[in-house]
């Protein structure tokens, strides 16, 4: 056992490679081992109109994928870092070619040139954008779309059809607004049941927050206290890591706003307080065309970009701060939001584990190729599964893996110091960051923290009243310890 | 002015009439019948249940309708038990419960239901809340609105959306509410087309559309969606916020913008309207049969004072029909035997069919668990156990519901084999004047058993079993199906682990299922055992009470006609001619109110169709 876990999967795939050689399971195999050195896999899934693409639009920074009223998503679409712009549609039968696409008003446009979109397996976005370089992030139609074809390819990509493995690496869940006590609350969450889900690799985003109070400037504190609530919910545990309340449209808005928007916005805000709060009623009177100076059809734009709550809490801004900024606005926008929360969950939870959880997904696609590689080569296949068997069984990641799995189940129950100090310890990362010392901390006083902790934690297992799961996890903990240990004596301090 | 109305104003002078008359020859029994029956035509019950998924606004479009803040809202948490809302010139408020099995029915101040209705107080339901009804003066309601807010934990899930649905035919009409945010989803209009088939007046209300600016492309999304689904595309656009707004400034014009007075509109046209004719229609009928009775007794008298022998004879067969009828009255008469007997069946069948869902049920489990891992078909298996339950329950009510029916039907058809509804025929010399006696009561005869049947089930309908299957799912959805600790942890892992362990874990994880769906179903069997006792004990109450009024009615009548005739009989030939004729005038003013009646009831039952 040497290298990072990524070699040694690599040299598994190679290894599989040539048990599948003049097999059909050879191309899964390939498409494994290229998987390993591409981005994280990032899938937005949910319910029709949970406000996916809206939430993937302010996540990239830019108007990527189409949304608006109607279900808009029909294919699964893949936005992946590219070096130039372009669109790629990968039919079912294997082919692919690229797409014509424009920008209208900022709004990416693909135009499918008479190509029946149910022989589309994906669309593919390249696009040159530097939120996309440590995730590719997959836009998906509703579980429940009324589109039954479009339906099915979610459910194959998230791998809840038959058989095939799951072609992604980590999910974030987008659910509006469910109930505690509703016995079918697990399906609803996650639609349908994923075969394995694991707060591992999933967190869960509370869309469309701003509409959960009607739209009352208090909005978002009230999505706020609700997904605090989900969070702490034992049940949602065991699915994902986290959930936090996101306004995806004020988010994206927030990230595109233009300046001609905040002059219209500032010349709203010019209303007098009554007048305005009278207009902001609803969306009919809103865009009644008597109500302001402004242009219904400019106020028809805004409202189609910021929500009924945009535009209250944007014309409350100005009408507090005269001469009012794009940036100015925007910046309160994302930070009403929620998104920049999101996005630090997303690179806590899964960018500091993307090489366990890419090597995760190796592993499966591996396994699921020797399944079939066995129909026609029971040997070949049994040697096959040998060897990811031992892969999986040798390297203490997937120990780490399986334990960050039990903690945040709740299923080893630690406190939260505890739990902090495991999820510091089993993320990527160098020694001084996995001990949670500074970065200057020299080889010595790592070598200390190491040794302190493989102690600390193997007396804590070694307690008569502990239970054989924390005795486990306890066990686990304390190698992980021993192997930051063999990092710092083996030279690597961390100060490079 | 509608025909409608002017039709039930009709209805209500008549029966206004028909009331005087009776209190005049001093049949109060039927008087107080035909009041009771007044008072329901002046106060139509039309039930109106707002269904819809989680979180859609049903308890808002229910305040908004009103009015008044009732309904508690919450951004977060939801309604947790059916709350009716009905008009009542004194307001009060109750909250109905179960305990050991006994309903136990208590006042709640307004301002504290929230801590029954809502989650926040009660959460899960935890006590026991199985019916809340409020009453109070509003003049929305005054029509005889009577609202069903529906819990609002995801309506439509297996469990609640199969209550809802047995419900529905008790309904007069539904209001589906789905907001504006999305388009109508394949769940909503599945639910939807099954809801239809069991109450037809289904109103779909679009809510928020203050708050989305495209409701009006959903709106016609959703109205596409209806019509590929066959059903029909009236949707109406509601804003509750607005409303609100209206009613705190007050505000016309923004009431009108708030879509509910549309609402309104299209509920009178389309619910209120039928069920005020349909009332007008039993009613009338009322009075007519209440009036014949009146006009037997006072043709007796005549025929007593025109021919003492023929009176004599007419005598004799009112004593025996009273004979008969005092037999009906005794303890353990046929009819009561046979009502017992028909209970005693019904309650036993129910039985059996409980225990063999329960045992069909603890069979499926132990099948599911032998070849399957929990771990992986928790989900499926907790669901398939809660929609086989609610299908079983509304199978056992349903039959519960059939079975009263026909023992109504039974009973109906007994007393009239035993005559217990004729009054006594004649054989006659005088054709023309037996004919001018009997012929107004055998026409109450023939319709008599179908009068009779009519009052007992719509007894049957005030004990309706449908409102009580609705507490009922309420409350077995209260029943957590809770997701054993073990179950969906260590899954993703589970292939990985040496074989030893697994296994000992697949048991261990097979052994808590089995725990969780046999406790699940053990709550069930009690909570469900003491229900359908209520119910058929209801029913029970309710065919006995109402077959024994109409036989004591009926007892009055020939009793009072065997006493006119007495009377008569005892009249002096002097006295004889005077009495003759105001006799005869009073018989005829019967007559012409009598006619009346029919005409009116012809009448509407040719608008109704």
């Amino acid at each position: 056992m040497s290298g990072t876990l990524r070699d040694r999967v690599a040299a598994l795939c190679d290894e599989a490679a040539d048990l599948t050689h003049g097999h059909a399971a050879a191309s899964a195999v390939a498409a494994a081992r290229a998987r390993l050195d591409e981005p994280l896999r990032v899938a937005l899934a949910g319910r029709v109109k949970a406000g996916k693409s809206t939430l993937l639009n302010a996540l990239v920074g830019e108007r990527l994928a189409p949304t608006d009223a109607g279900e808009c998503t029909k294919i699964v679409t893949w936005y992946r870092r590219g070096d130039g712009y372009g669109v790629v549609a990968h039919h079912r039968d294997g082919t692919h070619r690229d797409l014509r696409f424009s920008r209208e008003d900022g709004q990416l446009e693909v135009h499918l040139d008479g190509a029946d979109p149910s022989s589309i397996d994906r669309l593919e976005v390249r696009w040159p954008s530097r939120r996309l370089a440590n995730m590719t992030l997959i836009d998906t139609p509703g579980l429940e779309a009324a589109d039954e074809v479009a339906a099915a390819r979610t459910a194959d990509l998230l791998g809840l059809g038959a058989g095939a493995p799951s072609a992604v690496d980590a999910v974030v869940y987008l659910m509006r607004h469910l109930h505690r006590s509703d016995a079918e609350f697990l399906e609803a969450f996650v639609d349908r049941s994923v075969p394995h889900p694991s707060p591992v690799n999933a967190i869960a985003v509370l869309s469309r927050a701003d509409e959960i109070g009607a739209g009352r400037l208090d909005a978002l504190e009230s999505a706020a206290t609700i997904a605090g609530r989900y969070a702490s919910d034992r049940r949602v545990n065991a699915l994902c890591a986290s959930v936090i309340a996101v306004a995806g449209l004020i988010a994206e808005t927030g990230v595109t706003l233009r300046e001609d928007e905040a002059a219209e916005i500032a010349e709203l805000a010019l209303h007098p307080a009554t007048e305005r709060a009278s207009m902001l009623l609803s969306v009919d009177r809103f865009t009644d065309p008597r109500v302001s100076t402004l242009t219904s059809a400019a106020r028809s734009r805004l409202l189609a970009r910021l929500g009924l709550y945009g535009v209250r809490t944007c014309s409350a801004i100005a009408g507090d701060t005269v001469g009012v900024t794009a940036a100015e606005l925007s910046r309160r926008l994302v930070e009403l939001s929620g998104v920049e929360r999101l996005v630090a969950l997303l690179d806590s939870h899964f960018a500091r584990r993307s090489e366990v959880l890419k090597a995760r997904s190796a592993l499966t696609a591996l396994g699921s190729a020797a399944g079939e590689l066995g129909r026609d080569d029971a040997s070949r296949a049994a040697r096959l599964h040998a060897a990811v068997e031992s892969t999986e069984a040798a390297a203490h990641e997937f120990a780490e893996l399986k334990l960050w799995h039990l903690v945040l189940t709740g299923t080893v129950d630690l406190d939260g110091s505890e739990r902090a100090e495991i999820e510091r310890l089993t993320g990527d990362g160098d020694p001084h960051e996995k001990l949670g010392l500074r970065a200057d901390a020299s080889a010595e006083e790592l070598a200390a923290a190491t040794v302190a902790g493989t102690t600390r934690w193997r007396d804590r297992g070694d307690h008569p009243m502990t239970s054989r799961e924390v005795r486990e996890a306890c066990e686990v903990v304390a190698r992980s310890y021993e192997g930051v240990y063999e990092r710092v004596r083996s030279g690597e301090t961390g100060e490079a | 002015m509608t025909s409608t109305a002017r039709a039930a104003r009709t209805a209500g002078d008549l029966l206004a009439a028909a009331i005087a008359t009776c209190d005049r020859l001093g049949r109060t029994d039927l008087a107080d019948r035909l009041r009771a029956a007044a008072a329901r035509l002046a106060n139509p019950t039309t039930v109106i249940a707002v269904v819809g998924e989680f979180k859609q606004g049903k308890s808002q479009l229910v305040n908004a309708l009103v009015g008044r803040d009732l309904c508690p809202v919450d951004d977060d948490l939801a309604t947790v038990a059916v709350t009716w809302i009905f008009h009542r010139a004194e307001p009060r408020s109750r909250v109905r419960r179960v305990k050991d099995g006994e309903y136990d029915t208590m006042e709640v101040p307004f301002d504290h239901l929230d801590e029954y209705i809502a989650e926040a107080g009660n959460p899960d339901n935890r006590k026991q809340v199985d019916l809340v009804e409020i009453g109070l003066p509003n003049p929305v309601l005054s029509r005889g609105i009577t609202l069903v807010d529906t819990p609002g934990a995801g309506a439509l899930r297996a469990g609640a959306a199969e209550a809802v649905l047995g419900f529905l035919p008790y309904a007069d009409a539904l209001l589906f509410v789905t907001d504006a945010s999305a388009p109508l989803s394949p769940a909503e209009l599945r639910f939807l087309a099954r809801a239809r088939e069991r109450c037809p007046a289904v109103v779909v209300v679009l809510s928020k559309v203050d708050l989305y600016p495209e409701w009006r492309r959903i709106r016609a999304i959703d109205e596409e969606r209806l019509r590929e689904a066959g059903l029909p595309d009236g949707i109406v656009a509601v804003s509750a916020e607005l409303r609100r707004s209206a009613i705190a400034i007050p505000d016309a014009k923004l009431n009108d913008e708030s879509g509910v007075p549309d609402l309104m509109a299209h509920l009178r046209v389309g619910t209120l309207e039928g069920a005020e004719r349909e009332g007008a229609g039993r009613a009338l009928a009322e009075a007519g049969d209440a009036l014949e009775q009146l006009r037997v007794a006072a043709r007796a008298r005549r025929e007593a004072l025109a021919d003492p022998e023929r009176g004599r004879v007419l005598l004799e067969q009112f004593e025996t029909a009273k004979a008969r009828l005092d037999d009906l009255h005794k303890a353990r008469s046929r009819w009561t035997t046979a009502l017992a007997d028909g209970i005693g069946d019904l309650n036993q069948e129910s039985d059996y069919r409980l225990k063999s869902f329960i045992q069909r049920a603890q069979d499926h489990i132990e099948h599911r668990l032998s070849d399957t891992d929990p771990a992986r078909e928790w989900e499926a298996l907790a669901a398939e156990v809660q929609a086989d339950m609610a299908t079983a329950v509304q199978e056992i009510f349903d039959n519960i519901d059939e079975h009263l029916r026909g023992l109504a039907e039974s009973i109906a058809e007994l007393l009239e084999d035993e005559k217990g509804f004729e009054a006594p025929t004649v054989e006659s010399q005088e054709e023309t004047t037996a004919e001018s006696l009997w012929a107004g009561l055998d026409r109450v005869s023939e319709s008599r058993r179908a009068a009779v049947l009519s009052s007992a089930l719509s007894a049957l309908r005030g004990t309706s079993s449908g409102v009580m299957l609705l507490g009922v799912m309420a409350r077995l959805a209260g029943l957590a199906l809770a997701t054993p600790i073990s179950i969906g942890v260590g899954v993703a892992f589970g292939a990985k682990q040496v074989v030893d362990e697994r296994k000992r874990s697949l048991e261990k994880r097979r052994h808590e299922a089995r725990a969780a769906l046999r406790g699940f179903l053990n709550k069930a069997q009690i909570e469900l055992g003491t229900r359908i006792r209520q119910v058929i004990r209801d029913g029970h109450r309710a065919l006995r009470d109402s077959f024994s009024h109409r036989i004591g009615e009926l007892t009055a009548t020939v009793t009072s006609g065997a006493a006119g005739i007495r009377t008569e009989l005892d009249q002096h030939e002097a006295d004889r001619r005077q009495i003759l004729p105001v006799l005869d005038d009073s018989i005829a003013t019967l007559g012409d109110l009598i006619g009346e009646v029919r005409t009116a009831l012809d009448r509407h039952e040719g608008s109704a169709r």
